[in-house]
């Protein structure tokens, strides 16, 4: 890909290349929940529940691309169409940017995965309302998409502007056989301010919270024991619901289920199945030995892994800033307070 | 697409019981599965589920592959429960084995307890078939108590091995042993080694691991000198599934084995 190239589509014409989209790829779509909005499988006809724009979704995308649970022994099928997933925010993409170092790491490319991420196009947009529990900008983020897509909007009043991310956008863009407008630079302005309302609004409301961005890693490395991560847990019931709903967890559990279905090629049917630090046996060894027997330094572990192993390995936080964790806690556990806590006092 | 996930079919050919506690299995896959030593490879129990385990067998003998196991959770309970001729799966081999050639040269320290001699045995044979690679091997070995002796019959051999120097300890010493008594770190102390030329690989239970690397380092040896195989509950071995986690390491790829130097200041290398 050479210089970014940037279209303008009226809102008619939108339409139109949704109704194009639906009408031939399987398409996951932000839709009207029973109680938020939510990924839903759209049909052809479907192209006026597209709810646009939205906050990031409850779900991590994950889903689609790790499911909880799936048999790894079986054959890998390609599937017949490409899943489009539209409504990505700038914090999906992130997520996806760990979830690939770990399972496109070269030395054991996973198929399953791969395959699947081969087989999806991302279109993602501007974050036009960050929801309360959002922070990406306290974490190193922006509200707004600059990598990882195949396709980005920014919805404008007149229209939305589309920007090529990747050869497999530029491809899925072609199939508007109607002459295409490259955006003005007045277009671009206008999505420029209000990148900058929403980034500016999101700093606002979270500006009571205070750590360091830069030397992050090496203070939570520094404060591998310190008593701040007790009282940070204090309400942690150690349900998982963390983990399990953070778009950049990826542990998992592998659970031999043989015997094998009759017909199938493999003599083993191991699942996989995601898996907690959380969880109480996690580390154990056979042999009973456990490095983190205690709740204190599982809940602390999270931490370590996202803001110091990972950006240690791969040079990002492996969290996004998105509130996911925060929105499932039971017991109301902020990332934002948590990080307030121990950066409060310097490091003894 | 290769599915790292799906074991290879092996057959139990023969159970060897080493103490009460331990047994070695002897395995043949259905295709050979090259390693090096200090690797690991799941096995799997067809049903039960999967565990790790460093071969203890010699990595120039590929057609057939030994495994040492203490009998200490459910996968190990129900291999411990063959009599010969199961079907098992294994996968791998996984991580980085010991760097047997930056040894060459070098006078090396084989520090062994219990059940961890199984990795250590598949090194000292990787040795002995190249012996005069090496300054010197010396094998320091602590079991509980004699008859925690693992590899009784292949000892008798050592001992007799004009390349190899033995030392062996056991915590609580019966009637007829004549060798150390005490743990094994005792063996350290009466070694004369120089330091400048000597590396060490240690291998045991996690007690035994910290207090021989105290001692190791107590006598001089440098953190980069000593390799430590790590046990941790490495589980898929990719790297992916995150049980093995050690600090920033994933055990199962960037180890199991380590040098001291590179996992000192992780706090929980030990528990």
């Amino acid at each position: 890909m050479a210089e970014t190239e940037i279209f303008f589509l009226k809102t008619g014409e939108w339409h139109n290349f949704l109704k194009i989209i639906l009408s031939r790829f399987k398409v996951l779509a932000p839709k009207q929940g029973y109680y938020n909005p939510e990924y839903a499988l759209l049909g052809e006809e479907d192209s006026d529940k597209v709810l646009f724009p939205g906050a990031r979704m409850t779900q991590p995308l994950k889903f689609f691309l790790y499911p909880p649970k799936e048999n790894v022994t079986q054959e890998i099928t390609p599937p017949e169409k490409k899943t489009i997933i539209l409504g990505v925010k700038a914090c999906d993409l992130k997520a996806i940017k760990i979830l690939d170092h770990i399972y496109l790491d070269p030395d054991f490319i996973d198929p399953f995965y791969k395959t699947r991420r081969e087989n999806i196009l991302i279109i993602s947009d501007d974050c036009p309302k960050p929801l309360d529990s959002c922070f990406c900008t306290l974490i190193g983020g922006e509200p707004f998409p600059t990598d990882g897509f195949d396709l980005n909007l920014s919805f404008l009043e007149q229209g939305v502007l589309v920007e090529i991310g990747s050869d497999k956008g530029k491809t899925l863009f072609s199939l508007i056989k109607t002459p295409l407008s490259k955006a003005s630079q007045e277009q671009i302005n206008q999505r420029d301010n209000n990148r900058k309302t929403v980034t500016e609004a999101l700093q606002e409301r979270n500006k009571e919270y205070a750590f360091p961005l830069e030397g992050l890693s090496q203070l939570i490395e520094d404060k591998y024991d310190s008593p701040e991560w007790k009282e940070a847990c204090e309400t942690c019931v150690g349900c998982m619901a963390c983990t399990n709903i953070c778009p950049s967890c990826h542990c998992f559990l592998l659970i031999d289920e043989t015997p094998v279905a009759p017909g199938a090629k493999s003599k083993f049917n191991i699942k996989r199945s995601w898996d907690s630090c959380q969880s109480t046996g996690f580390s154990r060894v056979a042999g009973g030995a456990n490095p983190r027997k205690k709740l204190t330094s599982r809940f602390a572990n999270r931490f370590h892994c996202k803001l110091q192993y990972k950006p240690r390995n791969y040079g990002i936080f492996a969290c996004t800033g998105c509130g996911r964790c925060y929105e499932a806690c039971q017991g109301k556990i902020d990332v934002r307070q948590v990080l307030s806590l121990v950066a409060k006092e310097p490091v003894k | 697409m290769k599915n790292p996930y799906v074991p290879i079919e092996a057959t139990v050919t023969k159970v060897i019981t080493e103490t009460p506690t331990i047994k070695t299995f002897c395995l043949k896959p259905d295709r050979e599965i090259p390693f090096a030593t200090g690797q690991f490879v799941e096995i799997a129990v067809p049903g039960k589920g999967e565990a790790p385990f460093t071969p203890s067998s010699s990595p120039y003998v590929t057609e057939q592959m030994d495994v040492t196991i203490m009998n200490v959770g459910k996968v190990t309970q129900h291999l411990h429960d063959m009599k010969g001729g199961e079907t098992v799966g294994i996968r791998g081999p996984f991580g980085a084995g010991y760097p047997v050639k930056d040894m060459y040269g070098k006078e090396v320290l084989i520090l062994g307890g219990g059940v961890g001699m199984a990795p250590l045995r598949s090194f000292l044979l990787t040795l002995l078939a190249q012996a005069d690679k090496f300054k010197r091997i010396i094998l320091c070995y602590g079991s509980r108590t004699p008859s925690d002796i693992v590899y009784k019959d292949q000892f008798q051999q050592w001992l007799q091995d004009k390349n190899l120097e033995v030392y062996r300890s056991v915590d609580k010493a019966d009637g007829s042993w004549k060798e150390t008594e005490g743990v094994v770190t005792v063996l350290v102390d009466k070694l004369e080694v120089n330091l400048d030329n000597s590396i060490a690989v240690v291998c045991g239970p996690p007690i035994m691991m910290k207090f021989g690397t105290l001692k190791l380092l107590e006598k001089g040896y440098k953190p980069e000198t000593i390799y430590l195989s790590m046990e941790k509950n490495m589980s898929c071995g990719l790297g992916k599934c995150g049980h093995c986690q050690l600090g920033r390491f994933f055990v199962c790829k960037d180890g199991p084995v380590f040098t001291y130097d590179q996992i000192k200041d992780i706090p929980e290398i030990w528990d």
